[in-house]
């Protein structure tokens, strides 16, 4: 399937890409989820990944996250095989995701909540020392201060409406530094207003990582990304530009047909 | 700050009722050695070394919701080497809680690898197993522990020449490795690495996606119970100059749980109190009736539906930060 991403006009093509997957498979059981994916992504990009329930897209994000071994196929991070890699090294090497359900720590505040992040990219996770806290701390406060949730650092997340959650999970996620960020549905259950704001600080704090987007909003994936890859029960039917891949017969056909009136 | 999981600075009241907690602490400790009777300064440095003892098992349950039933054998193991120590060193004391401590970080240590890739009720049963383990070895190496006897006769503690025979050295040795082991353990909860450890309980998976190597927090959460548990199992032979395999066996481990469950999982200063309540009515309530174990139970339902997060958080102000 390499011959769909080569549309290169709305991206520049620089560099080698940060992330490729060559032939990469998975099955849990009889059921295929994944079948022969390859897939670049650039440096720098947003990367939408769209598809019906059941596609494969969380999978995907867990074959890379290191949560699953493919069963094919090789994906490889700046450069390198990820495969003898746990998920833990995999992010500290830069390779960050977010999940579904927003994994926050309830019991901590707002900013605790980032410096164990902040911490984990500075090393310092497991240190006995109280001055560590100092600089995280503050680190994660000027972090806060970039978002909606500036001035609202020393309250308790449990408090926190659902949509503020929502927040500080990406904010938790963008202080671990990330090099390539994989944002699974990070706008479900906001409203649009909400998730407009929570993107544009993923994209305001750091302009330059590349990131790879899951989401059913199709109005939000067409006017940020990028490129759009569509998955349909674990195949990849298209890789292009937004305006190329709504034209796409066979995305059509598979997900885009069944939304009425999107990015026309 | 005693709370596993207390972030810094945060809710005055119940930051001064934390404050008062340590302080409550030290007054509790000054009392007996101020009445100076020597069966209850005696009972009180038990008291001490058990409470240490399920503080630090606190410690595992609030990193990860790790439930050890084989807790009685890093004490005990440690208890042991400290007995037998003490005949090669004379009774120095330093060297004891040295060895003892050594063999408290080997045997959780040991606790922590065999049982790394297990949640739940497996590493219940992985823990129950390896100290019964420990319990068989004591119960049947008769030439080194005694076997059913234990082990008597060894020589009783001394700093240099002053020997700490009497009730009020005991004690008094045994609140400082409380205070010791305590501050260690309110020092973690404070850093970095006691906010990993709760991570580790709240947010498994976040904490793998921080970048976490959980296998490590695990490991480091066993070798800091591991120095506190063996500091104080190695003076616990001295507190009647015995030691026998029941401190190694998994009844053992069970009422650490129960002390623990008494006092609060969330609190340090919580061990020190269940053990306390449970010490107390077994030694006291055991001489009017043989049913103090009934009593133990009663309490411990009472405690569980009434106060699910244990004593001191219902004192801190109820339900669980």
């Amino acid at each position: 399937m390499n011959d769909v991403g080569t549309d290169a006009s709305a991206m520049p093509q620089e560099a080698a890409p940060i992330l490729t997957l060559n032939g990469v498979g998975k099955s849990f059981g009889a059921v295929t989820v994944l079948q022969d994916i390859d897939l670049d992504v650039r440096r720098g990009e947003t990367l939408g990944l769209i598809g019906p329930n059941g596609a494969g897209k969380t999978t995907l994000f867990n074959l890379i996250g290191g949560l699953h071994a493919p069963d094919t196929g090789r994906i490889r991070f700046r450069g390198g095989d990820l495969a003898p890699r746990s998920p833990a090294a995999r992010a500290r090497m830069g390779l960050v995701r977010t999940f579904q359900k927003s994994l926050v720590f309830p019991e901590l505040s707002v900013q605790d909540n980032i410096a164990i992040a902040v911490r984990a990219s500075q090393g310092t996770g497991y240190s006995l020392r109280r001055s560590a806290h100092v600089l995280a701390r503050s680190h994660a406060l000027s972090l806060i201060d970039t978002s909606p949730l500036k001035g609202r650092h020393a309250e308790s997340v449990s408090g926190l409406s659902y949509g503020e959650q929502r927040i500080v999970d990406i904010l938790i996620a963008l202080a671990q530094k990330p090099l390539l960020l994989l944002l699974d549905e990070p706008t479900a259950g906001l409203a649009d207003t909400e998730a407009r704001t929570l993107l544009a600080l993923v994209r305001r704090q750091h302009a330059r990582i590349s990131i790879v987007l899951i989401s059913h909003d199709i109005d939000i994936v067409f006017q940020t990304c990028d490129r759009v890859a569509v998955l349909d029960l674990g195949k990849l039917l298209v890789v292009d530009a937004p305006r190329n891949v709504v034209e796409h017969p066979a995305a059509r056909a598979a997900y885009l047909g069944q939304l009425s009136g999107i990015a026309s | 700050m005693t709370s596993l999981s207390r972030s810094p600075g945060k809710h005055a009241p119940r930051a001064a009722a934390s404050r008062a907690l340590p302080l409550a602490a030290l007054v509790v400790l000054a009392l007996p050695g101020l009445l100076g009777d020597e069966f209850l300064l005696r009972f009180a440095a038990e008291v001490l070394l058990i409470g240490t003892a399920v503080m630090s098992l606190n410690l595992l349950i609030g990193s990860g919701g790790l439930v050890s039933l084989g807790h009685a054998a890093v004490f005990g193991v440690s208890a042991y080497t400290a007995a037998i120590v003490a005949s090669q060193v004379d009774g120095n004391a330093v060297a004891i809680v040295l060895a003892g401590t050594m063999a408290g970080v080997a045997m959780a240590g040991l606790m922590a690898l065999v049982s790394l890739r297990s949640s739940g009720l497996h590493f219940l049963v992985m823990t129950l197993v390896i100290g019964q383990m420990a319990w068989e070895l004591a119960f049947r190496w008769r030439e080194l522990t005694g076997g059913a006897d234990g082990l008597r006769g060894f020589p009783k503690l001394a700093l240099g020449d002053w020997y700490l025979d009497d009730a009020l050295g005991l004690y008094a040795l045994a609140a400082l490795t409380a205070l010791a082991c305590w501050s260690l353990l309110r020092q973690t909860a404070a850093a970095p690495l006691g906010q990993a450890l709760s991570g580790m309980r709240d947010q498994p998976l976040r904490m793998t996606a921080l970048g976490y190597d959980l296998k490590r927090l695990r490991i480091l959460a066993f070798i800091l119970t591991g120095i506190t548990t063996g500091a104080a199992g190695a003076l616990y032979p001295f507190v009647n100059q015995y030691v026998g395999p029941n401190v190694v066996h998994w009844s053992m481990s069970a009422a650490f749980v129960i002390m623990a469950v008494l006092g609060s999982i969330r609190s340090l200063v919580g061990g020190y109190i269940g053990a306390a309540l449970y010490l107390t009515i077994q030694t006291y309530l055991s001489s009017y009736t043989d049913r103090w174990q009934l009593i133990i139970g009663i309490l411990f339902v009472t405690t569980v539906v009434f106060m699910p997060h244990g004593i001191v958080q219902k004192i801190r102000g109820g339900k669980t930060p």
